[in-house]
């Protein structure tokens, strides 16, 4: 089967410092690949080079074959990537529905049909009873699921989530996980960041290890629990 | 002895110019909120739109309020094109080190435009007595034509403001972009293409406000000057950044210098002014309407 997602020997650096360093990785479509290690490994760099908000200074990244390296996230987006951040970035001086709506600016809908999706939306998400509520009033693991439909309504073959267990309640947690295993049923490639390691394994069965923004091993998490080096990597040994 | 009609006189006076304030500093707040600079050259935009609204109605023989739009939308293109040839290419080039540089780039854009505007126009003031004499009566109180036209356009444009930020995908973009960039471009926003738009509403507004002004500020190379300094002032008590802020401060502002006018020994008004905005700085930094700074 073709990659959704193709990592193919990317290197980043900012002022002389290393934070990647020939990573190279795939993803198939219907897929979910868990992105761990240290703080400082890498993973959120990853996440921006392949979103385009960092450009890679050698190597290539692959959507479906398409080179989207450092393409604009704009663009980016349009091909089909959609993300979240480690700290939800939700619109917070906007309600939940306007936060979904942005997602909406480029799709050329009517009204109707804008009103339709947000509702589908936020039923799916359990967000309905604060739709006209803005956002700042809203607890942080409700964001998170706001931040986590956004990226949804842009309708993405490939979902990138970094962090999304963070400072979220075990109901919310649950919900997502339900939520993103859906996705992935309907052929959705998804990558997530997670420190969470009692609900990383519920989500997906393999990660990938970044330590000091190198590829260290990817496999089974049944496998990568009980590599030595891994052990070192995380205790810092 | 103040009566109720010199109050209400009073009220009327300082919103309508209020009104203008806050609309001038909507722009300045708008720009502010998405790019991060302050534009400095914002007065000269206003200096622009008074001189097009002259040379339209005075010179060319157009209706005001077609010459109004031809005015704004000419200071929209002025600003767009400004953002996208001046200061894109800087920001293109200094990546996240280039606020500073842009905010001198506004100054020497501000030294040029009132430099130009000297060597085609020289230093006198092209200025109209009213575009609609006469007065309206209510009793006791008395309102210039001009100044219900201006307190018409300030509270139209105002309302088409908020309308559009808060109901179009644009406006929405707009809005997304200032709070958060980095996730408005991953919802698929180019907000190179914002940038550049917010510039041009910002230019349309300072344009629009010159023009509706023409008679009570003439247009002259360094009109501008007073002009920003109340749009400053307004962003301050409003929040910087907050659009909505600098719309609800301007009226403060007009309805504080219109009452210092008439309560206060002359020469406080500015006094009074300054007293507020130092005031603010120190016991409420965000603003008076903002809940934080807005950064981009």
């Amino acid at each position: 089967m073709t990659a959704l997602l193709t990592v193919d020997h990317v290197n980043k650096s900012f002022q002389g410092v290393r934070t990647l360093t020939d990573v190279t990785f795939d993803l198939e479509p219907g897929r979910i690949l868990g992105l761990i290690g240290p703080n400082g490994a890498g993973k959120t760099t990853m996440f921006n080079v392949i979103s385009g908000i960092y450009s890679a200074d050698s190597g290539r990244v692959l959507l479906d074959g398409r080179d989207i390296t450092n393409r604009s996230p704009a663009r980016i987006a349009g091909y089909g990537v959609g993300r979240t951040f480690q700290v939800a970035r939700t619109f917070n001086d906007m309600t939940v529905a306007e936060n979904l709506r942005v997602a909406l600016v480029n799709a050329g809908l009517s009204g109707r049909e804008e009103r339709r999706r947000i509702t589908d939306m936020l039923d799916r998400v359990g967000l309905a009873g604060v739709r006209d509520l803005v956002v700042s009033a809203l607890p942080d693991g409700q964001k998170k699921l706001l931040e986590a439909a956004r990226a949804m309504m842009t309708s993405p073959r490939l979902l990138i989530l970094d962090e999304p267990f963070g400072g979220v309640s075990a109901e919310v947690i649950d919900l997502l996980i339900h939520i993103i295993r859906d996705l992935v049923r309907e052929g959705v490639g998804c990558l997530v960041i997670s420190h969470d390691i009692v609900s990383l394994p519920r989500l997906c069965e393999e990660v990938l290890v970044l330590v000091e923004g190198k590829v260290m091993t990817r496999g089974a998490i049944s496998e990568i629990r009980n590599d030595a080096r891994i052990v070192d990597a995380y205790l810092g040994a | 002895m103040f009566t109720a009609d010199v109050l209400i006189q009073l009220t009327i006076d300082g919103v309508s110019r209020g009104a203008m304030y806050g609309l001038m500093g909507a722009g300045l707040a708008l720009i502010f909120g998405i790019l991060g600079i302050i534009n400095m050259a914002h007065g000269e935009l206003f200096m622009l739109g008074a001189y097009a609204m002259y040379f339209a109605t005075m010179v060319l023989g157009v209706p005001a309020p077609i010459a109004l739009l031809i005015s704004t939308a000419l200071m929209f293109c002025v600003g767009v094109a400004m953002e996208r040839g001046l200061i894109a290419p800087l920001r293109a080039r200094l990546g996240s080190r280039w606020l500073v540089d842009g905010y001198v780039l506004t100054i020497g854009i501000m030294v040029v435009l009132q430099n130009l505007a000297l060597i085609l126009f020289g230093p006198r003031e092209f200025g109209i007595a009213a575009f609609w004499p006469g007065r309206q009566e209510f009793g006791d109180v008395v309102i210039s034509n001009e100044r219900v036209l201006i307190l018409a356009g300030a509270l139209f444009t105002t309302g088409a403001l908020a309308l559009f930020l808060k109901k179009t995908n644009l406006g929405r973009a707009i809005r997304a972009t200032a709070e958060h960039p980095a996730a408005a471009q991953v919802l698929g926003i180019n907000i190179e293409r914002i940038y550049a738009i917010t510039f041009g509403i910002g230019a349309a507004l300072a344009g629009a406000i010159g023009s509706l002004l023409l008679s009570t500020y003439p247009a002259y190379p360094t009109v501008g000057g007073e002009v920003l300094l109340k749009a400053f002032v307004v962003v301050i008590i409003g929040g910087l950044g907050s659009v909505w802020g600098a719309m609800l401060a301007g009226p403060l502002l007009g309805l504080i210098e219109a009452y210092a006018t008439a309560f206060a020994p002359g020469g406080w008004q500015n006094t009074i002014t300054s007293l507020l905005v130092l005031a603010v700085l120190v016991l409420r930094p965000q603003g008076l309407f903002s809940r934080q700074v807005t950064r981009p």
